[in-house]
């Protein structure tokens, strides 16, 4: 199994979670490679946002397998350990710590001993000052770096926690609708910047705006009533019978 | 944040004045107390001195409170169990202290074990006659407890009003088990009747400004060591854990462990306050343990304006020089007043007072008076 | 159930006049005309001595003294009770002019006279025309031991009872002769077997004859309580000595042995009764509280004192009745559960709408606040009502007890607060699941903007809701008061509580909330024998805490993404 994995960034297996009877997640399957860039769509009540949970441990799966960078079992991490592990996770709702600065925003997504009594002594240090302006620039920030995040817009909330992912360094991403709300030229350059992320890393993105999913070009999985319907590019996905049935058909 | 600046000097206006009062007070009073004549104006009575030192005792206690609610968004409703157990702990040393010097002459037990008709010291009592043991004990007993609650507690992540509501259960609980006599620790008479400590007569005026002055120095450590606590990346991610819990998760920090350090360290804090305000008030006793007591703490820290700490301890001694006055002049008022301070700033004054002032002076960075000209354009 | 014509009787001694008491008096008449009925005829026939018997009771002499008071006694009849009593406190005088024998009252003037047997007036009279009948402490002895005797025949039930335990504790021998005329008489069902129980035991005490002992040990097998159980208890450790030796003794053994299990079994019963009894007390406080916190969420810290103003509330429509219509008092309670319900479920709209609306999505605010209105309203009460104790009566049907062999008493004010919260809990789910009102509150909590969006006033709506669940701590107050202190500061008793019972069961769920309470209350019962009333509570309370870091949401939580918000 471990040399089966070895190029696997996400392994999910007849992964299942229900709530009270309602099958959020029916014998999921799933597998991203390291290094790919995956778009997931499907309607709502998908699963995609439980999936999502079962990856990073919110959500404890019933039943199946999930695994991550070949052999590491997920099922028994606590979102925490996970996220050390090097998952980092954007939500659908921009959630940044709106009460900090940009700049602490960043900092607390630093890489680095996340140990309450080393973060009680912790001092940045000058590579770790220049990461934090490197990533500035990235997220087109460096002018609001003393402000309040409260304070953002709502497309440069979106960056900043993009930003705070870049920050975690992390080997896979999982972005939840990154664009829900944003202006088209604000969609434009996100997919330009999740492009150059997508360069050196394995990301996953959720994303209900078909167009925007185009334009990232890529590997394509639909989800349906908590399983994969359909998988390929988006040309041939959106050729299929049943994923048209499933977008238009009822 | 520029690190290289010095950590007193970066500190907010408040707590620079909170920080020179307490210096000033510990060094002054004494001396207004002790060698000023007493038809002088400048005297200070000895009853004035206790009083102010139950009020300091107060702003620590509030200051623990505003640290874990604040702070780190943890509504502890248990903060007064956390104080009185600071309280016991001193309170049975000067016990032990009295010797035979008791109603009953008893050199081993205190009188209300006597009374009860017991033979022997409790296990409980052990060591309690060396005041290096007892001392740690104000802070073990209280720390120790928050550390077992909150492993649980924060572990499961039991937060927000369920959290309020068990931190209340748990000093109800201990309520009822110090009204026991069985418990050992004086029923619902408490222990009271101290004669001295560390050999220093408890009635002498240089004891009770020495107290007073332990005391000032205790809040203005204790708002050192909070400061540094908030405001290093540990105080960032506290403010984090506040305001989105769950994406501090997804960040990689293991959120309990920031909740247990800052839950044991304030349940420290407070015993440390409950074990100076024994020795100035003279007894303690189980109802320091209802929960109405740790409310009122809340409300102090409310009041003062909570996430500033100088603030809480503002709050604390404002309220509490409110209730000496009303409780002396107009009894039946002080409750309306104190549920109405409730219901006022919840409802008017989020912020407490220092978060008004601020807004006031610094809202927008423009005079502080801005207030008597609003309306025009600017 | 079983002395209900005691019941019925004792009803006769309710506080006032009223319409049940002038029922209960015809229905004591009627009751005392029909035993008279079916006395025997001879009971008539020696009432012709009884006069004279009675003057004799003033004899110098102390062995005529004596043998009238058994005389009298061995008579039977219920008239004799009278002079005895007055004799035995120094109120039987005889008239120095006509030496006629009286029992006095004293007046203003000397004496009021009353005829000893008949009870007819006899106008009355200066204290130096009356001389009165001297009893020595010998005399006084055996009046006491013939009037507890008496009241074997005497029309109270309770009465009759006690002096048949009393016997059986003594079970001496000189009783048997009027033990078996009450015997005979009995009609009360529970009585008689008191009177067979102490029979029994005098045969047991008595008898040299094995089959006598064994009959009685027998018999004695037959009840069920701690007494008889010590008898037989001293039996089997007396050993074989005495009459029927071994056999009595193992007869003994068997007995106990049955007496013993019965008692588990009854021990058991007083348990659960005793732990329903306090989980319908936590439902009925708790209750209001899982709509506030259950369903809406709100943290209402002065819910206990709504359930207080409830009690004040029944307080008060008991004086308007006490001094307006006193006959109504045993209705009183049935006023009250509206009034009350009206009073906190107004005081409780007041709160919302003044303060607890601007507060939500706050809810460690909401708890600071609603904290501060408890305050004010305690001292509301205070200043209005005072500190102090406040009397509220218990209406004549609600006291009593249903009571059994065993001991085990269920008191008619428990039974009726068991079945009040389980009514009150039934009103309540109706009241959410098949009125609009309810399916409206539903909505709202659930999707605030949605029903708004789709023309709910969601304002009117939380008002209404807190106010209902206000108003039913209003009437978790009426049932309160009946078993507890109305003080300022009952609420505070329940508040901590009444949060656990909601936490434990299951926040959002009625039925969670029943459960909770119930199983609160029967594990606290059932603690109390091992560790003690307090020491039990706070066993509880730290498993509570425990239990709600294993399980945050509760016995009966919800699951899903809904929940997390």
């Amino acid at each position: 199994m471990t040399s089966a994995h070895k190029h696997v960034m996400l392994y999910l297996d007849g992964v299942s979670v229900s709530f009270d009877g309602f099958k959020a997640l029916n014998k999921l399957s799933l597998v991203v490679n390291a290094g790919e860039m995956r778009a997931i769509i499907g309607p709502n009540g998908a699963g995609k946002t439980t999936m999502m949970d079962v990856i990073t441990g919110k959500t404890r799966a019933d039943e199946g397998q999930v695994f991550f960078n070949g052999d590491i079992d997920l099922r028994k991490l606590d979102e925490a350990q996970i996220a050390n592990l090097g998952i980092g996770r954007k939500f659908q709702k921009p959630t940044i710590f709106e009460n900090l600065s940009v700049f602490e925003n960043l900092e607390l997504a630093l890489k680095c001993d996340r140990r309450a009594r080393t973060s009680l002594f912790f001092r940045l240090n000058a590579d770790q000052r220049a990461r934090i302006d490197e990533v500035l620039n990235i997220i087109s920030l460096p002018g609001q770096v003393a402000m309040q995040a409260g304070s953002l817009s709502h497309g440069q909330k979106q960056w900043l926690e993009i930003g705070m992912l870049l920050m975690q360094d992390p080997e896979l991403l999982l972005v939840d609708e990154p664009v829900a709300g944003m202006t088209d030229s604000e969609t434009e350059q996100t997919a330009d910047l999740l492009r150059a992320i997508a360069k050196d890393r394995c990301v996953v993105v959720v994303e209900h705006d078909m167009e925007f999913v185009r334009r990232l070009d890529t590997h394509v999985t639909v989800l349906h009533e908590g399983s994969v319907l359909a998988e390929g590019s988006m040309d041939k996905v959106q050729a299929d019978e049943r994923v048209i049935e499933v977008y238009l058909g009822r | 944040m520029p690190a290289n600046q010095s950590f007193l000097l970066s500190l907010p206006l408040g707590g620079k004045i909170l920080l020179g009062l307490m210096l000033g007070a510990a060094l002054l009073v004494p001396l207004l107390n002790l060698l000023v004549p007493a038809d002088s104006f400048f005297h200070v009575p000895t009853y004035l001195v206790s009083l102010m030192g139950k009020y300091v005792c107060y702003a620590l206690l509030a200051l623990s409170v505003d640290l874990v609610w604040g702070y780190c968004g943890i509504l502890s409703l248990g903060h007064g169990a956390f104080f009185a157990l600071g309280g016991y702990a001193m309170g049975m040393y000067m016990m032990r202290q009295i010797g035979a010097r008791g109603v009953y002459g008893n050199p081993e037990l205190p009188d209300f074990m006597v009374f009860l008709n017991w033979k022997e010291l409790p296990l409980a009592w052990y060591g309690f006659d060396s005041f290096p043991f007892a001392m740690a004990m104000v802070v073990l007993v209280p720390g120790a407890l928050a550390f077992a609650f909150g492993w649980f507690a924060f572990r499961s992540r039991v937060t927000g009003v369920y959290l309020s509501i068990i931190t209340q259960a748990m000093t109800y609980a201990l309520m009822l088990a110090f009204f026991r006599n069985d418990m050992g620790f004086g029923g619902n008479n408490g222990l009271t009747d101290f004669k001295d400590i560390l050999g220093f007569d408890l009635q002498a005026d240089g004891t009770r400004n020495t107290l007073f002055s332990l005391s000032a120095l205790a809040l203005a450590g204790g708002y050192l060591l909070c400061a540094m606590i908030v405001r290093s990346k540990l105080g960032r991610i506290l403010e984090a854990i506040r305001d989105a819990e769950s994406r501090v998760r997804f960040l990689g920090y293991q959120v309990h462990y920031y909740k247990l350090f800052v839950f044991t360290f304030s349940a420290m804090l407070a015993g440390v306050a409950g074990a100076l305000y024994v020795p100035q008030v003279g007894i303690i006793n189980p109802t320091e343990f209802t929960p109405g007591n740790s409310i009122e703490a809340v409300i102090w820290v409310a009041v003062g304006g909570r996430g500033t700490l100088y603030g809480a301890a503002l709050g604390a001694a404002l309220v509490n020089y409110a209730k000496s006055y009303f409780t002396g002049a107009l009894p039946e008022v002080w409750l309306f007043m104190l549920g109405g301070l409730f219901v006022a700033v919840t409802l008017f004054l989020p912020k407490g007072i220092t978060g008004l002032v601020n807004q006031l002076t610094s809202g927008t960075g423009r005079s502080p008076l801005r207030f008597l000209y609003a309306g025009k354009p600017s | 159930m079983s002395n209900i014509w005691g019941r019925i009787l004792a009803c006769g001694q309710g506080p006032g006049p009223s319409y049940w008491n002038s029922i209960h008096k015809m229905l004591k008449y009627f009751f005392i005309l029909i035993s008279l009925a079916f006395t025997p005829l001879n009971a008539f026939a020696q009432a012709a001595d009884l006069p004279a018997l009675v003057l004799q009771l003033a004899d110098k002499s102390r062995a005529k003294q004596s043998e009238a008071i058994d005389a009298l006694t061995a008579s039977g009849d219920p008239v004799v009770l009278a002079p005895l009593e007055a004799l035995l406190n120094g109120n039987l005088y005889t008239r120095k002019s006509d030496g006629t024998i009286w029992i006095t009252t004293e007046s203003a003037t000397g004496f009021d006279l009353k005829h000893p047997l008949t009870g007819a007036e006899g106008g009355s009279a200066v204290s130096e025309e009356m001389t009165k009948a001297n009893i020595t402490n010998a005399i006084r002895t055996r009046l006491r031991g013939a009037l507890g005797g008496m009241s074997l025949l005497g029309p109270d039930a309770k009465l009759r009872r006690q002096a048949a335990d009393a016997i059986f504790k003594n079970a001496a021998p000189e009783s048997i002769p009027l033990l078996e005329s009450a015997i005979a008489k009995e009609s009360d069902p529970a009585v008689l077997r008191r009177m067979q129980r102490a029979l029994a035991a005098i045969h047991y005490n008595l008898s040299d004859d094995p089959q006598t002992r064994l009959k009685a040990i027998e018999t004695l097998g037959g009840f069920t309580d701690q007494d008889v159980r010590a008898l037989l208890n001293n039996v089997v450790a007396r050993g074989a000595a005495g009459a029927g030796g071994e056999e009595v003794r193992a007869a003994a053994e068997k007995a106990l042995a049955g007496v013993e299990s019965r008692l588990e079994f009854w021990g058991l019963a007083e348990s659960l009764f005793q732990g329903i009894s306090l989980g319908s007390v936590l439902l009925l406080a708790a209750i209001g509280l899982a709509i506030t916190f259950g369903v809406m969420g709100i943290i209402n810290m002065a819910h206990g004192e709504m359930v207080m103003i409830g009690a004040y509330t029944t307080y008060m429509v008991q004086e308007i009745i006490r001094t307006s219509f006193p006959g109504m008092f045993d209705a009183s309670l049935f006023i009250a559960i509206p009034a009350a319900f009206m009073v906190s479920g107004l005081v409780g709209v007041a709160i919302e709408r003044g303060i607890i609306r601007f507060l939500y999505g706050r809810p460690l605010e909401t708890l600071l606040a609603t904290w501060g209105v408890s305050l004010i309203l305690q001292q509301t009460v205070r200043s209005i009502f005072g500190p102090t104790n406040k009397e509220v009566g218990t209406p004549a049907w609600m006291s009593g007890a249903l009571e059994f062999d065993s001991g085990l008493a269920l008191t008619y004010n428990r039974l009726a607060i068991i079945i009040f919260s389980l009514m009150v809990l039934g009103l309540l789910v109706l009241v959410m699941r098949r009125t609009s009102l309810g399916l409206r509150m539903r909505a709202v909590t659930q999707n605030r903007a949605m029903a708004n969006s789709m023309g709910i006033r969601t304002g009117t709506v939380d008002a209404l809701t807190f106010g209902l669940g206000s108003g039913i701590a209003g009437i978790a107050g009426v049932a309160l008061s009946q078993i507890d202190n109305v003080s300022p500061n009952l609420g505070q008793s329940y508040i901590v509580d009444s949060f656990m019972v909601v936490v434990f069961g299951g926040v959002g769920n009625l039925l969670g909330t029943f459960f909770g309470a119930m199983s609160l209350g029967l594990v606290n019962k059932f603690l109390e024998p091992y560790a003690g009333a307090v020491l039990g509570k706070i066993f509880i309370l730290v498993a509570l805490i425990l239990f709600i870091q294993y399980r945050p949401r509760g016995m009966f939580a919800l699951k899903g993404r809904a929940v997390e918000h």
